[in-house]
This record gives C-alpha cells, sequence and structure tokens, in this order.
C-alpha cells in the first residue's frame, strides 16, 4: 500500500493511514500517558505523511514505520521533559491524570516499566521525581519532605528525566 | 469535536494532500556524496600548488599512511552517515569501524612519532599547523553542507549518530583533498593538526548538525 501511496494512489493511501492509525494508538498507549496518546498519533502520521519518500521498497515496510513511531514517541518525551515542574491535575482515583493509561493492562505495564526506570536513579534523584512528578508535590513541599533544598531538589529532577532520556533513547539502539 | 473526528480529519487532509514522490535510495544519495567528493578533488589538485617534494615524498611511507587515513576516516564516515539517513538504518557496525580506524591511525602514528629527532616546537610548527587545520576545515565545508541536505531530506531517527558521522566524514574527506598540498608528514604534526581539525569539525556537527536535521 506505501508503494502505490507514493506514486499517488489516494484509496489505497486512505486505506493504509487507517491501519496505521489504529497500529499507532495501540503502539503509543503502552508507552505515553493518555492525554498525548491523540496528539502523538497524529504527529507520528503527519510525520510518516511528510516522510513517505523515505520508504524503500526493496526493504520491510514493518521496521520503518517502528523507526518513525519510536521517533517520534521519542519526540514527544523530550517536549514532556521540557515543561516546567507543576503540580499534576489528579483525577477521582487519586493519581495524577498525566499518569492513567487507558486500560488496566497498560496501566500495570507503565507501573511497572516506570518502577524499573526509577531504580536505575540514585535514591535522591529517585525521591526528587517520585515526590514532585508522581506524588505532585510542589518544590519547596518536596525539599521539605526528602531533607533536600529546593535547588538541589530541582537538580536532582534535572539530572534524573536527562538520565531516564538517555535510557529511553538507547532502548532498542542496538542492531 | 470528538477525538474520532479529529482524527479522521487529520486523514483526510493527509489523502488530500497526497501527491506522487520519488522514493529516496541510499545509493543515489551515495553517489551524490561521491560525485561532490570528486569535483572537490579534481578543483583542488589542479587549482592548487601540490606540495615541491611530492616525488620524494611518495617513497615514504607516512606520505601514504597519512592519506589513507584521511581517505578511510572520508569513507567509512560518509557511508555510516548516508545509511543513518535511512529511518530504519543500521550503522552501528559502520560506527564501531570508524571508531577501531581512528584509534588505529592515532595509536601508529603516535607510535612512530617517538622516533624524530627534532624538537616538540619545531615539530608541531603551530604557525603552519593552525593555517592547516583551518584550510582543512574549509575544505570540509562542502561535503557538510551537502550530508546536511541530505539529512534534512531523508529521515534520521538517530540525529546524534548522523551529526558524528557527518562531521568526521567531511572533516576526513577535508582533510585528504588538502594534504596533497602539505608537505608535513611528520606523525606528531598530522596528528596534532589534522587530528585537531577533523575533531572540531565533528564537534561542531554534532553541536550544529543535531538542530538542523531533527524532523
Amino acid at each position: 500500500m506505501m508503494v502505490a501511496a507514493q506514486a499517488g494512489d489516494r484509496t489505497a493511501y486512505r486505506q493504509l493511514l487507517d491501519q496505521l492509525r489504529d497500529w499507532l494508538t495501540r503502539y503509543y498507549r503502552r508507552r505515553l500517558p493518555a492525554d498525548s496518546l491523540d496528539d502523538a498519533v497524529q504527529d507520528a502520521l503527519v510525520a510518516i505523511h511528510s516522510k513517505r519518500h523515505t520508504y524503500d521498497s526493496g526493504r520491510p515496510f514493518g521496521p520503518w514505520l517502528a523507526a518513525i513511531a519510536r521517533y517520534k514517541w521519542i519526540d514527544r518525551l523530550r517536549t514532556m521533559r521540557a515543561r516546567p515542574t507543576e503540580m499534576l491535575p489528579e483525577g477521582d482515583h487519586g493519581v495524577p491524570d498525566a499518569l492513567v493509561t487507558a486500560d488496566a493492562g497498560s496501566a500495570v505495564l507503565s507501573a511497572s516499566v516506570l518502577a524499573d526506570l526509577l531504580a536505575t536513579l540514585r535514591p535522591a534523584q529517585a525521591d526528587a521525581i517520585r515526590l514532585v512528578k508522581l506524588d505532585g508535590l510542589s518544590i519547596e513541599e518536596a525539599a521539605a519532605a526528602s531533607g533536600q533544598s529546593p535547588a538541589l531538589v530541582k537538580v536532582n529532577i534535572h539530572r534524573a528525566l536527562a538520565k531516564l532520556m538517555r535510557l529511553v533513547e538507547g532502548f532498542g539502539d542496538d542492531d | 469535536m470528538t477525538r474520532l473526528q479529529r482524527a479522521d480529519d487529520l486523514v483526510d487532509s493527509l489523502v488530500a494532500d497526497l501527491a506522487p514522490v520519488r522514493a529516496r535510495r541510499a545509493w543515489r544519495d551515495g553517489a551524490l556524496v561521491l560525485g561532490l567528493a570528486l569535483v572537490e578533488l579534481t578543483l583542488v589538485l589542479t587549482m592548487s600548488r601540490p606540495r615541491p617534494d611530492m616525488m620524494v615524498a611518495m617513497h615514504g611511507p607516512m606520505f601514504w599512511w597519512k592519506m589513507a587515513s584521511c581517505l578511510v576516516l572520508a569513507l567509512i564516515g560518509g557511508a555510516a552517515a548516508v545509511l543513518a539517513f535511512d529511518p530504519a538504518g543500521a550503522p552501528r557496525r559502520w560506527w564501531t569501524g570508524l571508531a577501531l580506524v581512528g584509534a588505529v591511525a592515532i595509536a601508529v602514528l603516535l607510535g612512530t612519532s617517538m622516533d624524530m629527532p627534532e624538537g616538540l616546537a619545531a615539530r608541531l610548527n603551530w604557525r603552519e599547523g593552525t593555517l592547516c587545520a583551518g584550510l582543512t576545515l574549509i575544505y570540509a565545508l562542502p561535503m557538510a553542507l551537502l550530508l546536511t541536505w541530505l539529512a534534512r531530506r531523508a529521515a534520521p531517527t538517530r540525529p546524534r549518530l548522523v551529526a558524528w558521522a557527518a562531521g568526521l566524514g567531511s572533516a576526513g574527506w577535508g582533510a585528504f583533498a588538502f594534504a596533497w598540498s602539505c608537505w608535513h608528514d611528520d606523525p606528531l604534526y598530522v596528528v596534532i593538526w589534522y587530528g585537531g581539525a577533523v575533531l572540531l569539525c565533528a564537534v561542531l556537527a554534532r553541536v550544529l548538525l543535531v538542530r538542523l536535521i531533527r524532523w
């Protein structure tokens, strides 16, 4: 279908985009907070559209698609990291909305992945992330709770997010 | 507007915007890189003055070692960059090769440099050295610009890797083109000034190129 789309076949292209939309929704549901899902899928669809000429028909389509989806995922994580530290709004369940995933299975997976990632950080960095980004405390409250100075909490959050980003970007780099 | 409607609208607009495209082929990018390299080398060989002791230098091993190191660096760096333009490209093995070539080149050059009898200042000759490094960077510029343009047209999913490879590849080619008219074969001189220019070009590419090729 992508080869037909490269030649300008709109019918084939619509079928392809419909299928890709479903695939991308599943892909990002396991990797991003629920409120980022739609934007991520749409970003990826636009990227696939604008870079469709880079698909080589002599090679399999799956790795090409997966590489673009992964690239836009990292891009979105980077954007999320760049946002200023702020209180995350909580839903009825007492969990920040930004961390709620669409279904229980994904939530368990996200929590498991998150726990693994936090375990790679230094204790002070993990505490800073847990208190501010997960429990929703302010910098000052997190400083009081953890015994760190407010400046140190900020530094630890910054370093922790940078390390997590490196880990995520490094994932799957090997051939 | 619901979530589904927005997605449908996006698909509609993308389908409406569809136009035939010519699929990218890595060999076509490679041919462009090779073409520019040959044009630049031809211009350099015809327009610049060759080193006066060329015939003598060609009988010594250091001349060939210098040229071969630059050429291998250019070939591996350029090939790694072009392969990494592909979203699903697998340039890691090229990257490893590049590191090995660089390490071996520097180790051998440093090893052979121990035998030279002259003093350090005379061997480094910083006046001419900075000129050599500067000209190497200038000679690297056309290839760096071409690789940047190709990267922007493509869809590299590992921008940092592309930037390093493009920087090293274009610097390697710049050094190779310039080396024909440079009469210095002292390994220490080559390591410091050529190596410094290559390193600087790679760092500049890493800093500047990454911003330019994100998509």
